[in-house]
């Protein structure tokens, strides 16, 4: 059966498979009313509530009875409804390739969510920028160059940024703003992820010169012919209702950077966790760093809620820098986090601690060792065996493997414990925050072992339990 | 090389009439229901789908009773994709109409022993009026299209995909008995009509018959990949693209089913009555790019067509430099009728470079029957002679897929495949320790794949076995995996991570091209060493790099392109911008000299492969036109000196060089760099044109011209894709583009003039060189027939033939002038002889009769080489 002869209701559940459907209160939504309940303005703006504005494209009316106005030449795009969405046919014709228009309530707060089905002919031709949207004054783009990307445009710096990478071609995908003009904030949100893809804490949006419409236009800078749709458009004011109560600390969010994979955290936590509890935000490189400074981002990042429910946040390898790979208020999020009760866990590598510019940020505070630094990563002459302070070499060498690579970060913060240690030196350290607590391991799953008998910790049977006892509650003398 | 029928052993003329008597005796059926059209003759039973544009839906072989479901049969029409005027951007692709999407107004038309249906259909750029013709007589369907052409096209084609499990895993296509298992349509094997295409697996088959004068240009075939179960036919028209608007093509073939192969051979000879008694069906060479000492090898196919004994003389002659010939001894041969033949021929090469192997038959009378030509060329230091394609491990990792690919290469005169992004690792690890792995490369940015040892040694045997070349891509980037097992020997930002060029996720698992230390004379004596082990493992012929030695430089060259667009080039920036050792040692402070070490590193590295094997041959990424010989004169000296050069920075047709000129001379000026030292540039990897235009005919032309060679992409041979057309002319002529002795004259203006009727759209100042041996002397000037246009990505007419063209040159002897030779491509790699006379200033004055593509005249004096 083709999705135009369902029902509307059963045809969105089509376009968003596992996507709720984003009139359904979620959790994403209820963070907007968490987020925004505090100092609603009413500068002429429509009362929020109720949806301000829906468009399925259901029904037999054209575009016009619908209060859609097309401003196109057959030269540079064709706009209409086809089987229940609107078809935008965008031809190649640079930064004149024709819009649509719509007249939409005016809010100050709130959600901006659509399903979009990206090059469903001309896929090839895809190149450059091809549909984009403008909601009051507010701009995003999609591009596809190398990847499929969601791009903001920031009017005041006249630049673009990237909200999402990776935006799926030629399958339904739910896009959705959620916005707030007064505190300058926006998360945007693509696909079936709880998480939003980006946020925005200082949104860079000029409503004085745009009308209260909302307009998707072609770029008109793909090579040929590009075909896209477009359907359930929905525009919904916030209400206070939307808050949620904070809920019960019972979730893992775990920041996944690059040798991650080997401390396998999520899969050793995998019983002591809802798999519904467990959040993991990738960090990724974006683009080609052609010179020597990487490029990263994370692919997702929790939203308010998710700070909510960490009882556990691990940060595996996870740099906080360049790019401000963890946002400044991300950081801040996070701190907070640990200072109402959730356990932080930083496992080393070559890109956490001081090589993850931690010592200039607020996770300055929170570390029990010292001195955090680019440079201080350093290799034993040969693997040394990894044990609780005070046992025996031999038998501690057999459990928990060996450690070749490790922070030297000699200093321990006044109070703070020593869990574990190799060669002399402290490899976990763990201290009170706040209500929560920290733990600092400092060995680093790199190394050649290939020339010994040496287990590396990583990869000792004992490892899930050594990660576990890292990540036990227990808190410091 | 001529179509024909290959090992076409059992034909007897007794075939047709018996099928005939067959289905004689049979009535046409003829029946129809709410979406179907159904035809039973005594061969085959065929569907038609009534909403599928009345195209075939099944075929029945009725001696089997086999059904084939056809998945795609119908007309395709290829609108244009150029644009007219040029817009700074790419081709797109081009938009299709396809008869099986068409709503088409039909009648069905039944009488004795023949029905018909008629349809009618439109699109923006067509009408079309179709006739499927079915006779109870016949196991063909005649198909017959009248297109009215509205809008500019590139061609017409029929396909026709059917589903067969067991033609798809046991079929061979007739004639030549072969297999051609690809993925695509333009990857199919494409015949010049008159021909046919007819599958069997030796019960059922199918295919389709084109004549000569039914505007089908060529047939093609493929067996689909193997888990598509589907065979693929086709058959093309000419291309369209410069045909009059509106106007009018027919398009005529034969569908045929239900008949074995010998009797299809017959129906085809009996459809094409002008068929030489005995022709050439194959001339194959048996390495395209030949050892220097090696001697050359070829087969001749010769098939009779005749009904009678058939007694012939095979005739065959080498031409290599411009026109040098040999005889080969002749051979008396006797064919009985249908009798396949094959002959093998044998040769000694005197001289590098390409040659032709021409091979005619003759009849008793010592009448030419057929002929045909093949090219190839002699060199140890292949790059001199080949162009360049590359396969990527994300989609050229079937075993299946092998033969089609080095098949297609060698059809195209494609003499080397870069094998991209392979390596487990590609510092640490370029021998696989296990059958299977993962490459964990650079391509990791965007597909992850899996490799075995049995299929890379398969590709570079099989291409060896084809005389092609194969070269091991290495970016130079560690993998993640080897990056974190060597800490010490990465590179770090100034952030003390380690240096991740580029990476991406992929199933949860996480690759990164990382950047890595090899700066010092043992770890790249190490490396060297790996890849040794490496050629010793798959065979590898040479490496392509990006660069990996100079210690300070960005990551990529090609960004090097980006240098003059911004206040401060990424040159610059890198240069400013210092990695750092694992322990924190600044680049800057421990390479003051990058240039220096990039020399000493380079030179070890070549010096170490090159100990165990000579004929490794370094191919690097590089780029003259941004300054780099001067910023790093000592690098650049060992770097490209008997080098492959990829210059990648001067791919950008679209955009950045935008005329026939400016690329020209973009191209022409880096050669003049980088000629002295014997390296041999490519340019590439192109794209943004359309296959067959003038545009990419122009682009080609002038690359060569420029003596630079090809890295990109081509079509099958014979489809609209006709590269093969312009890389056997470099090939045949190789020597006069590549040659480093041809030294370029940067400034002819004081010794060569051209005029005459159109000499301002003749592109030929950039392509002026000289070669000055001992007693000898070679002017050579390329001259490009431009079109109107000067901008390269847009549509353009095919040139006017430019006539009497006058060429003065102005000779520096001795020795004096003695031979004056034309060589165009056109209709095959040739050279004209031309007369001259000396000008009342001395110059030399050379009429030039013609001039429609490309024609390189060549001035020599003094001793034949």
């Amino acid at each position: 059966m083709s999705s135009a002869t369902l029902p509307t209701a059963r045809r969105l559940a089509t376009h968003s498979a596992g996507i709720r459907p984003a009139w359904r209160v979620r959790p994403a939504t209820a963070v907007v009313g968490a987020l925004l309940v505090l100092g609603l303005s009413n500068r002429a703006a429509t009362p929020p509530g109720a949806p301000g504005f829906v468009e399925d494209f259901e029904g037999r009316a054209g575009l016009a009875a619908r209060g859609w106005e097309v401003k196109s030449t057959p030269e540079q795009s064709e706009w209409s409804i086809r089987n229940g969405c609107l078809q935008m046919v965008g031809h190649y014709n640079p930064y004149k390739g024709g819009s649509i228009t719509r007249k939409v309530p005016f809010f100050e707060r709130g959600t901006f969510e659509f399903d979009a089905k990206f090059a469903t002919s001309g896929r090839r031709d895809y190149r450059h920028f091809s549909l984009g949207f403008r909601l009051y004054g507010h701009m995003t783009a999609f591009k596809n160059y190398g990847t499929h990307a969601w791009l903001q445009y920031r009017p005041h710096k006249k630049t673009w940024a990237t909200l999402a990478t990776g935006v799926p071609l030629a399958e339904w995908v739910h896009i959705k703003v959620v916005f707030d003009f007064p505190d300058r904030r926006a998360e945007y949100y693509c696909g079936t992820g709880a998480d939003p893809v980006f946020v925005d804490p200082d949104l860079d949006v000029d409503l004085t010169r745009a009308g209260h419409e909302l307009v998707f236009f072609n770029y008109g800078l793909c090579n040929g012919t590009v075909t896209n749709l477009i359907d359930n458009i929905r525009l919904t004011g916030v209400s206070e209702s939307g808050a949620a109560a904070p809920p019960v600390r019972d979730g893992l969010v775990l920041f996944e950077g690059v040798s991650a994979s080997r401390y396998a955290v999520r899969q050793i936590l995998r019983a002591e966790f809802a798999a519904d509890k467990v959040s993991a935000y990738p960090v990724v490189t974006r683009g080609a760093a052609i010179a020597p400074r990487n490029i990263l981002r994370l692919r997702r990042v929790p939203g308010r809620r998710r700070w909510q429910q960490a009882s556990l946040i691990v940060l595996a390898d996870a740099p906080a820098v360049p790019n401000a790979c963890l946002p400044g208020y991300l950081l801040e999020d996070l701190v907070a986090a640990v200072k109402q009760g959730a356990h932080l866990l930083v496992l080393g590598g070559m890109f956490s601690l001081g090589k993850g510019g931690y010592q200039d940020t607020p996770l300055a505070a929170l570390v029990p060792v010292g001195p955090l630094a680019p440079w201080n990563g350093r290799r034993f002459d040969k693997p040394m065996p990894l044990r609780e302070p005070g046992t025996g070499r031999k038998a501690s060498e057999a459990d928990r493997g060996t450690v070749l690579w490790f922070h030297d970060c000699p200093r321990i913060a006044a109070g703070a414990e020593v869990l574990l240690e190799a060669g002399g030196r402290p490899m976990a350290v763990r201290t009170r925050y706040g209500r929560g607590a920290v733990t600092v391991f400092l060995g680093m799953a790199c190394g050649d072992f290939s020339t010994t008998d040496s287990i590396p910790f990583w990869k000792s049977p004992q490892w899930p339990q050594t990660l576990k006892q890292l990540t036990a509650r227990r808190r410091a003398k | 090389m001529r179509t024909g029928q290959f090992l076409m052993r059992c034909v007897t003329t007794a075939a047709i009439p018996a099928c005939w008597a067959l289905s004689a005796v049979a009535a046409l059926r003829v029946t129809e229901t709410d979406t179907t059209v159904t035809v039973e003759s005594a061969h085959y039973v065929a569907v038609v789908a009534k909403d599928r544009g009345m195209t075939l839906r099944s075929l029945t072989d009725r001696r089997t009773k086999r059904v084939m479901r056809v998945l795609r049969a119908g007309l395709v029409v290829n609108e244009e994709r150029e644009r007219p005027t040029w817009t700074g951007a790419a081709f797109g692709q081009s938009p299709v109409g396809r008869e099986a999407d068409a709503s088409a107004a039909v009648e069905v038309e039944r009488g004795v022993g023949v029905a018909t249906i008629r349809g009618t259909w439109s699109t923006a750029a067509v009408d079309v009026r179709k006739t499927l013709t079915f006779a109870a007589e016949s196991a063909v369907i005649e198909i017959t299209y009248r297109v009215h052409i509205k809008r500019p096209l590139e061609q017409l084609s029929y396909m026709l995909d059917v589903n067969d499990v067991s033609l798809s895993e046991r079929g061979r296509f007739q004639p030549g008995g072969k297999r051609h298992v690809a993925r695509m349509p333009t990857e199919a094997d494409f015949q010049l009509a008159p021909a046919y295409t007819y599958c069997t697996d030796g019960q059922a088959g199918v295919g389709i018959l084109a004549s000569a004068d039914a505007g089908v240009r060529a047939v093609a075939h493929m067996i689909c990949p193997p888990s598509r179960k589907c065979i693929h036919l086709a058959a093309y028209s000419r291309p369209l693209r410069w045909a009059p608007l509106p106007g009018d093509v027919e398009l005529g073939l034969g569908v045929v089913v239900g008949l074995p192969s010998t009797a299809v051979a017959a129906l085809h000879r009996s459809r094409n009555p002008d068929l030489p008694a005995v022709e050439i069906a194959e001339l194959n060479v048996k390495h395209l790019i030949q050892r220097t000492g090696e001697p050359g090898r070829a087969t001749a196919v010769l098939t009779s067509n005749s009904s009678r004994t058939q007694r012939v003389v095979l005739t065959a002659q080498v031409t290599e430099g411009v026109a040098t010939q040999r005889k080969l001894q002749p051979r008396s041969l006797s064919l009985e009728p249908g009798e396949a033949k094959i002959v093998p021929l044998e040769w000694e090469n005197w001289r590098d470079y390409g040659g032709e192997l021409l091979v005619r038959v003759h009849g008793v009378k010592g009448d030419v029957l057929d002929s045909a030509r093949e090219y190839f060329a002699v060199a140890d230091h292949f790059v001199k002679v080949a162009q360049t394609t590359v396969w990527n491990p994300g989609w050229m990792r079937y075993d299946w897929l092998t033969p089609a690919m080095v098949k297609m290469a060698r059809d195209n005169y494609v003499g080397i495949i870069e094998y991209y992004c392979w390596a487990p690792d590609q510092v640490f690890d370029l021998t696989p320790d296990t059958e299977s792995w993962e490459p964990h490369t650079e391509s990791q940015g965007a597909y992850r794949t899996q490799l075995t040892r049995t299929f890379l040694r398969g590709v570079v045997e099989a291409a060896h076995a084809g005389g092609l070349r194969v070269l091991a891509m290495d970016t130079g980037f560690a993998g993640l995996p080897g990056a974190l097992d060597h800490p010490e020997r990465i590179k770090y930002t100034p952030d003390g991570q380690m240096y991740l060029y580029n990476g991406n996720i992929h199933d949860g698992k996480r690759f990164c091209a990382v950047g890595a230390y090899l700066y010092e004379p043992d770890l790249v004596r190490a490396w060297a060493e790996e890849m040794c082990a490496s050629v010793e493992m798959f065979g590898w012929d040479g490496v392509r790099f990006d660069w990996n030695f100079i210690p300070i430089a960005p990551q990529d060259p090609l960004h090097m392109a980006a240098a003059g667009k911004r206040t401060e080039s990424i040159y610059e920036s890198a240069q400013r911008q210092a990695w750092y050792t694992w322990d924190g040692r600044s680049a800057h402070d421990l390479f003051p000299d990058p240039d220096r070490t990039g020399a000493e590193l380079c030179a070890i590295y070549r010096r170490t492969v090159a100990a165990k094997h000579p004929d490794f041959i370094y191919n690097v990424n590089y780029s003259v036109n941004h300054g780099l010989l001067e910023k790093y004169p000592e690098y650049s000296k060992v770097n490209t000196t008997d080098a492959g050069i990829l210059m990648e920075s001067l791919l950008n047709t679209c955009r950045t060089y935008p005329t026939w000129q400016a690329w020209a001379k973009f191209l022409t000026d880096a050669l003049s760099r980088v000629r002295p030292r014997g390296a041999q540039p490519f340019v590439g990897w192109m794209r943004g044109y359309a296959p067959g235009g003038i545009a990419h005919r122009n682009m080609q032309f002038i690359m060569m011209a420029s003596g630079f060679r090809w890295y990109g992409p081509y079509g099958a041979r014979h489809s609209l894709d006709d590269t093969s057309r312009r890389f056997r002319h470099a090939l045949r002529f190789a020597e006069f583009f590549y040659d480093p002795g041809f030294q370029r004259i940067e400034a002819p203006g004081p010794r060569v003039r051209v005029t005459g009727p159109g000499a301002d759209r003749v592109l030929w100042k950039p392509f002026v060189f000289e070669r000055v041996t001992p007693g000898r002397r070679e002017l050579l000037v390329h001259l490009l027939n431009l079109p109107e246009n000067d901008h390269i990505i847009m549509h353009h007419e095919v040139p006017s033939v430019k006539r009497d063209l006058v060429v003065s040159l102005k000779w520096r002897g001795p020795p004096r002038p003695t031979a004056c030779r034309l060589m165009v491509p056109e209709p095959r790699p040739r050279t004209v002889k031309l007369s001259w006379k000396t000008g009342p200033d001395g110059a030399v004055i050379v009429r030039i009769p013609e001039l429609r593509s490309l024609g390189s005249l060549l001035l020599s004096g003094g001793e034949s080489n």
